[in-house]
């Protein structure tokens, strides 16, 4: 009879501890677990991308803004605009612009691309770690599109935390 | 004699560990609500710093008319709305600055100045409603139109929503 309710009692005492640890894991699991705010970076995204094609390069011409910037290295990139070529101003602009504006804990992707696009069409990428931002798996993106007689370019910005 | 004693040793061993288990769940129910509480204050807090985003960027007393998809502010508008005013469109408990961002540095001089009916055109920094106490900022890039020059400049909006 002794042995019997000393094994009871060592039976309880296991279950017990797997409960705890049970009770605990599950509570670390839901801790660790923080909320993203998509909207609130969604709208992040569609703004940062949208204030950087509306800045005014001063340069007027086929480089007036980063949106005609980026459209005149896509479309006719050899243009002189001041002291270069659109597309090498669209190089050195816009990783500048984006630069001085976006959160110092966020890295960016700026993907530049004919709408329709067919495999022969090229696409232009901005952004020093592209590749780790499109590899993270919580990332935000904003899209928007430069209408052009014949071909419009749609630009994609993602961004994620670094 | 010792065989009763072994008994009550292992109801007493066994009382214990009910009572740490209890005591536990006590620890790990308030940890969670308290976890729950913490996260839910935050999504409010973001979504009414959202919510204010979306009513600075669409306001057509802060914003440019022709851009239908906001966010282009007027420095004009800026300088001559005031703080009451946003107050009684948006209610109280935030404050809200916005800064004229120049990627190159040598283009606007007067950036560091805040704007005032006195120091407006050449000024680049605007400030509603900041008073003294601790608030969560969130900021947003927006676009800032210069009327006397007509430049289209880029800018922060930042919206600080203080603990109640």
């Amino acid at each position: 009879m002794g042995k019997k309710i000393s094994g009871q009692t060592s039976m309880i005492l296991i279950v017990l501890v797997i409960v705890i640890f049970i009770a605990l894991s599950i509570f670390l699991l839901i801790s660790s677990i923080k909320p993203t705010h998509d909207d609130y970076y969604n709208l992040y995204a569609h703004n940062l991308l949208l204030s950087v094609l509306r800045w005014d390069t001063g340069l007027g011409g086929d480089c007036d803004t980063i949106s005609s910037t980026i459209s005149c290295a896509y479309m006719t990139p050899y243009t002189r605009c001041g002291l270069s070529d659109c597309r090498t101003l669209a190089e050195e602009v816009v990783p500048q612009v984006v630069g001085s504006i976006v959160k110092t804990n966020f890295d960016y992707c700026i993907i530049v691309e004919p709408e329709n696009k067919t495999s022969y069409e090229e696409t232009m990428i901005y952004g020093p770690r592209c590749d780790v931002v499109q590899a993270k798996s919580t990332r935000w993106t904003a899209n928007e599109k430069i209408l052009q007689y014949e071909a419009n370019i749609d630009i994609k910005m993602i961004i994620a935390e670094n | 004699m010792m065989k009763g004693q072994a008994h009550l040793m292992e109801y007493v061993l066994l009382s214990f560990f009910v009572l740490l288990v209890i005591v536990m769940f006590t620890f790990l129910l308030t940890g969670w609500q308290m976890s729950t509480i913490g996260s839910e204050k935050e999504k409010v807090k973001y979504s009414k710093a959202e919510f204010l985003f979306r009513a600075f960027t669409n306001s057509p007393y802060i914003n440019k008319n022709t851009y239908k998809e906001g966010s282009m502010f007027e420095d004009s508008k800026l300088t001559a709305i005031t703080c009451d005013e946003l107050q009684q469109l948006y209610g109280t408990g935030w404050y809200a600055e916005v800064e004229w961002i120049e990627p190159v540095d040598t283009y606007l001089e007067f950036k560091d100045v805040t704007c005032t009916l006195d120091t407006y055109p050449e000024c680049g920094k605007w400030s509603y409603c900041k008073t003294e106490g601790n608030a969560m900022i969130y900021e947003l890039p927006i676009n800032i139109h210069k009327k006397t020059t007509g430049k289209i400049g880029m800018g922060m909006l930042r919206v600080g929503l203080y603990e109640s």
